[in-house]
């Protein structure tokens, strides 16, 4: 494949010249700028951390079923959960579908050469790369990885072993500081990326893309974008003051008079409330700056494969730009336990059920969008299907959390998890899944296979609702988190359930396999695909496949809205979102 | 490596490329947000202040008169860059001076935080030295990116406006000034 080596004029009226000299293999494919070149590289590096955190989740499931056949002690089960979240959040879900899916279709998607910084997009790829090596690396230093939640929270995070400071537990020396170090590496990837598609989205859109032309997708990369910028920066101060607790011997998060293993710790007077505050600062909006993208690209499947626009565009838009300015005030709703004068709990409770509104709105639309529609039940469809399903289930969940009084029994237990894996697990891969069956075919040039795609998703699908619903009901029977063996009477019943929870987390983690041979096999052996194997309407489909560096020979000039379907005499009836006339 | 450099140069012209409104605006979202990004960021801080100086540990530290010395250094930095934004012609003498200014800051922060330590006053001594230590440092930090941009401006001086560099420049000031504020007066 000769790739097309040109300049990239900005104006419409320039052409990108084929046939230029060609370019080695490392610059096209290792320390590439051009934004298709970095998803791909995003997409295979999130695949490649999901096999270490599955793995870590098939070990300590295998504790919970059958305790003690997984050869762990109660130390490695906690760093196991730990590692398990914070690669599965930031290294899976937020690389394959943000960093990966956003930079292969904003570009494309709002009609723009590349990125606006495509030196600055490369960096914030290669700057992932030694992050994620030291997260993996952290589990070989003494001690193990870090074991203080994904959340961190100290003092445990903070009790280091160096200096005056005592040390927590095994995880909590140097594998919590390598921890620090690559999630400081993140933050610093996802505001170079997040800069970038705010940029390429305000600015280096095609003529005639007015804000309200834009596909739905890229509102919720754009509203995500913004979230992200505004508060990653919480965290990083939290990190700082973390970093110099736990190696320079400050107070800020450590209180007095704290005893670990019979030392007296020298810190005084911190609070370590703080920090839970600050986590969730970011942490909240974290949820939306994942679970939105998805939606957005359910709203562009559902449009592709009924064959209609999505339903209240408009509407869409206004309720997202609500969920994004009420996610950024709502992070106490996790720490109703933390002893929050009960008004301030009050506040957090309603605000924080009012996000309900615009979410439901979300749902009709999505919903909605499938009315009289005729729809046709492909691989990304179905993962688009299961997408409306999750949003639901999961928001349902939510609505007892939100609620101050009854999050006093289900805070830290089954309940959240099975809750929050619904949401920031099930919507966000569901929605991942769905774009890459989707843009797969403008990629690589080949489709996907179907068959091993629907055994894919109702594998996924089935093994996930399983495991997530029952654990809610561990929650109602009181079985709490982060446990390594549970021995009170009053929860024998619950924990009952966890061979079976376990057998169905087999189930959904052995469907990824036809997905994973389906993914590189599809790229050198799938059926070929032509430019616009979907019929879709927005501008990625207006360019050849494969996409040229440089994405068009002409820039597109927009002239109508992003889904133009209409059903004609034979069903399939569309027009460009550049079309003439 | 060589290969990386020449991706580099070939990464300029690209760019370069870009219609000189439409790379104006980018540089002018990329600005606005690093600011509000900033903002987001002293702004968590000062919540955490104003939450640690709750804690019955807490004991005023006195700062070194050094520290409004130096809000007026910064203070007349921003007068110097507002002139050379507004003066075309003159631009780099007075995008120089700014320069000047700041590094002296730099400078005299660092006497600052040598005049505590003299004192006996350490990063660890109280929670309220603690904050002085930390946020002079993350500062520095954005004056250095701020020092950084100017003296990449001061090549281009004259030829292009500095619109945005002000604008970092402002906000770094301002930062401080909110600095010096909570530290001595909460």
């Amino acid at each position: 494949m000769a790739i097309a080596q040109a300049a990239r004029p900005g104006t419409h009226e320039s052409h990108v010249h084929d046939g230029g000299h060609s370019i080695g293999f490392v610059r096209k494919y290792i320390f590439s700028t051009d934004h298709k070149v970095i998803a791909v590289q995003y997409i295979l590096m999130a695949m490649l951390m999901s096999v270490v955190g599955l793995g870590l989740s098939l070990l300590f499931r295998i504790q919970l079923a059958w305790p003690g056949k997984a050869g762990m002690t109660p130390e490695q089960y906690v760093s196991y959960v730990t590692m398990h979240g914070t690669i599965m959040i930031f290294f899976v879900v937020s690389l394959a579908l943000s960093s990966g899916l956003g930079n292969f279709s904003i570009p494309l998607q709002v009609g723009a050469r590349d990125m606006a910084y495509p030196l600055l997009n490369m960096l914030s790829f290669w700057v992932i790369v030694p992050a994620a090596a030291i997260m993996i690396l952290s589990f070989f230093v003494e001690g193990g990885a870090a074991a203080g939640g994904w959340t961190a929270y100290p003092p445990l995070s903070a009790l280091s072993g160096f200096g005056k400071v005592p040390r927590g537990s095994p995880g909590s020396g140097m594998g919590q500081t390598l921890w620090l170090l690559a999630m400081a590496l993140f933050i610093v990837s996802f505001t170079m990326g997040g800069l970038n598609y705010v940029a390429t989205i305000l600015n280096l859109r095609a003529r005639g893309m007015s804000l309200m032309r834009m596909p739905l997708t890229v509102w919720t990369w754009f509203i995500a974008a913004l979230l992200g910028l505004l508060s990653f920066p919480a965290l990083t101060a939290a990190a700082i003051m973390l970093l110099l607790d736990r190696h320079l011997g400050t107070s800020f998060f450590l209180p007095s008079g704290l005893v670990v293993s019979g030392q007296q710790a020298v810190n005084a007077g911190g609070t370590p409330l703080l920090f839970q505050h600050l986590f969730w600062f970011l942490g909240h909006p974290e949820v939306y700056v994942l679970v939105l993208p998805a939606i957005g690209i359910a709203f562009d499947v559902l449009a592709a494969f009924s064959r209609r626009p999505p339903h209240g565009y408009k509407y869409s838009v206004g309720a997202l730009l609500i969920i994004a300015f009420l996610g950024m005030i709502v992070w106490g709703h996790h720490m109703f336990t933390s002893g929050m004068n009960p008004f301030l709990g009050k506040y957090f409770s309603i605000s924080t059920l009012l996000i309900t509104a615009p979410f439901a709105i979300l749902g009709v639309n999505l919903l909605a969008s499938l009315w009289r529609a005729r729809i046709r039940f492909t691989t990304a469809m179905l993962f688009a299907l299961g997408l409306i399903s999750a949003v639901g289930t999961g928001g349902i969940g939510g609505l007892f959390l939100a609620t101050a009084t009854a999050d006093l029994h289900f805070h830290d237990t089954y309940f959240v998890v099975g809750h929050f894996h619904l949401m920031i697990g099930v919507v966000t891969m569901t929605g991942t899944f769905a774009g890459i069956y989707y843009w797969f075919p403008k990629m690589f040039g080949r489709y996907m296979n179907e068959t091993l795609g629907k055994l894919h998703f109702w594998g996924t699908f089935i093994g996930a609702f399983a495991v997530f619903v029952i654990q809610h009901f561990q929650g109602f029977g009181g079985m709490t988190r982060r446990y390594f063996e549970y021995s009170a009477d009053y929860v024998k019943p619950a924990v009952a359930l966890n061979p079976a929870v376990t057998v169905f987390a087999f189930l959904a983690i052995a469907a990824q396999l036809p997905f994973f041979f389906n993914f590189f096999w599809s790229m050198f052996k799938g059926k070929k695909a032509e430019a616009n194997p979907w019929e879709a309407t927005t501008l990625e489909w207006t360019t050849a496949t494969p996409v040229p560096h440089g994405n068009w020979d002409r820039l597109p000039v927009v002239s109508g809205d992003p889904y133009g379907y209409a059903a004609g005499p034979d069903g399939n009836a569309h027009r460009m979102q550049n079309a003439e006339g | 490596m060589l290969m990386k450099i020449e991706a580099w140069g070939r990464e300029e012209r690209d760019s370069a490329e870009l219609p000189e409104s439409v790379r104006a605006e980018t540089w002018q979202t990329l600005t606005y947000l690093m600011i509000a990004g900033g903002i987001m960021l002293f702004t968590t801080f000062t919540a955490s202040y104003l939450v640690r100086r709750q804690s019955p540990d807490w004991a005023p530290v006195r700062l070194p008169a050094l520290v409004w010395a130096n809000l007026a250094v910064v203070g007349l930095a921003s007068v110097t860059m507002e002139l050379a934004r507004r003066g075309r012609a003159s631009a780099r003498p007075w995008l120089g001076a700014t320069i000047g200014l700041g590094l002296l800051f730099v400078a005299g922060q660092a006497l600052a935080w040598r005049q505590l330590a003299a004192q006996g006053v350490f990063l660890t001594t109280s929670p309220q030295a603690s904050f002085f230590y930390m946020l002079t440092a993350v500062h520095a930090a954005h004056v250095a990116a701020g020092l950084a941009v100017l003296l990449a401006a001061l090549r281009r001086a004259g030829t292009k406006p500095l619109g945005l560099c002000a604008a970092w420049w402002h906000f770094v000031g301002a930062a401080w000034a909110w600095v010096v504020m909570l530290l001595n007066f909460f």
